[in-house]
């Protein structure tokens, strides 16, 4: 085979070129008497060795734009990673509970125009509460009873105050008569559950009947009534949702 | 200069290089004194004998290179090739600003023209013959020409001159060979 390409390659007319590319090593140029004045031109020295000063400026001024580059995007990084991982590690119990509380309000608080938004629209979407999480994770890294309640099968996700108005907005606000109707109830909603949270939240935490017990959660004064969600009156007093008649005896 | 002294030299020129990247303005100094002569002598050859002025093309050049050098990733070959491979595109936006505005006053031009010849080719003995050479290699296609002038003018090697104009070298070595043997017809057909 390599016989038959060695007399092809000798039979075809641009041979000669072929082998001259290839035995040419780029020293043809250097020894070339034809190019001896170019040569000469090209190794003749220079006239000035001043580098201008505009020059050096704009050298200068790129190393100051590097410079800013960098620190921009550092601290576009570790804002993005702050946003992204402390949320991330709060859900996930890593971070220490007062912390992880601090940062669900904040998400919560983030997070609540557009569960109201998303309601009043009526679309029927439960944004994951990073607060009840942090609350059962604070739960299971406590000792005895609050850790052996929180898990047992019980307790569900609507046991949480807030979850429960919340349930109820989603429930009655919607596809009534009127979407204001919608948006006053899930506001009137979010106000009481906040109230609900900030009242009853570290009795509910603390104390295993307030998560536990079911009569808390399906009593119709509470909770499930008209009465007691759309109405400023019934949300706000304390008979409905924050004693502990209410919430949290059994 | 033995290859042990030049194996040497581009050992401090790539150190000189990183020290540049970093920021070094002496360092920065020392390249461009290194590069800036030959560079000059490449736009001005490869350019319409300095028109544009081969100074301005290479300033343009350099603050092109000032403003890429802290993210330029190489040794010194590739640096070089990098600088040429900026004055070839500076060079062909040059042309094209000037033919779309020409200048009004030829005299003055020409005048440039005569001047920056005089500072170029000083060391030359015979400047007639390197008028005729420079002539009869813009006389070849461009990309024939412009691998001479790197490879002659420039003095890079293969895979500098590759990479300047964004070939293969094999490509550059067939250019080369191409422009040799046309140069040898011209000149045999002048002579004759």
């Amino acid at each position: 085979m390599r016989r038959f390409f060695s007399l092809l390659r000798n039979a075809m007319p641009f041979s000669n070129a072929y082998q001259d590319v290839n035995t040419l090593a780029g020293d043809d140029l250097t020894t070339e008497p034809m190019f001896s004045q170019l040569r000469q031109f090209a190794d003749a020295p220079p006239e000035s060795g001043a580098i201008p000063i505009a020059l050096l400026m704009e050298f200068n001024a790129a190393k100051r734009r590097v410079k800013g580059r960098k620190k921009y995007r550092f601290g576009a990084g570790a804002l993005f990673a702050t946003i992204v991982l402390v949320p991330s590690l709060a859900y996930a119990g890593v971070l220490p509970t007062p912390i992880g509380r601090v940062v669900a309000n904040i998400v919560d608080a983030v997070s609540a125009p557009i569960q109201s938004i998303l309601n009043a629209v009526s679309i029927p979407v439960e944004l994951p509460s990073l607060s009840s999480k942090v609350e059962s994770n604070a739960a299971a890294d406590g000792a005895g009873p609050v850790a052996e309640l929180s898990s047992e099968p019980t307790v569900s996700p609507a046991a949480s105050p807030t979850e429960q108005s919340g349930g109820v907005a989603s429930q009655e606000g919607p596809k009534g008569e009127n979407g204001g109707a919608g948006i006053e109830l899930a506001k009137s909603s979010d106000g009481a559950s906040d109230d609900i949270r900030k009242e009853a939240g570290t009795k509910a935490t603390s104390t295993p009947e307030a998560t536990s017990t079911p009569e808390a959660t399906s009593t119709p004064e509470a909770t499930s009534t008209p009465e007691a969600t759309s109405t400023p009156e019934a949300t706000s007093t304390p008979e409905a949702t924050s004693t502990p008649e209410a919430t949290s005896t059994p | 200069m033995s290859d042990r002294e030049v194996q040497i030299d581009l050992d401090g020129l790539d150190a000189t290089l990183e020290l540049a990247i970093k920021g070094d303005q002496s360092c920065f100094g020392d390249l461009w004194r290194a590069l800036n002569p030959r560079l000059e002598r490449f736009l001005y050859a490869q350019g319409a004998m300095g028109d544009p002025p081969a100074s301005d093309v290479a300033s343009e050049t350099w603050l092109q290179v000032a403003k890429g050098l802290p993210g330029f990733k190489g040794n010194y070959a590739d640096f070089r090739a990098w600088v040429y491979q900026i004055a070839r595109n500076r060079m062909v936006d040059a042309v094209r600003a000037r033919a779309r505005r020409p200048i009004a006053s030829m005299e003055i031009s020409e005048l440039e023209q005569r001047a920056s010849l005089e500072d170029l080719a000083a060391g030359v003995a015979d400047r007639s013959q390197l008028q005729s050479i420079i002539e009869n290699i813009k006389k070849l296609p461009a990309a024939q020409s412009e691998v001479l002038m790197l490879r002659i003018v420039a003095d890079l090697s293969v895979e500098e001159t590759a990479k300047a104009m964004k070939k293969t070298p094999n490509a550059v070595r067939v250019l080369v060979h191409r422009a040799l043997s046309s140069l040898r017809e011209e000149i045999g057909d002048d002579q004759t």
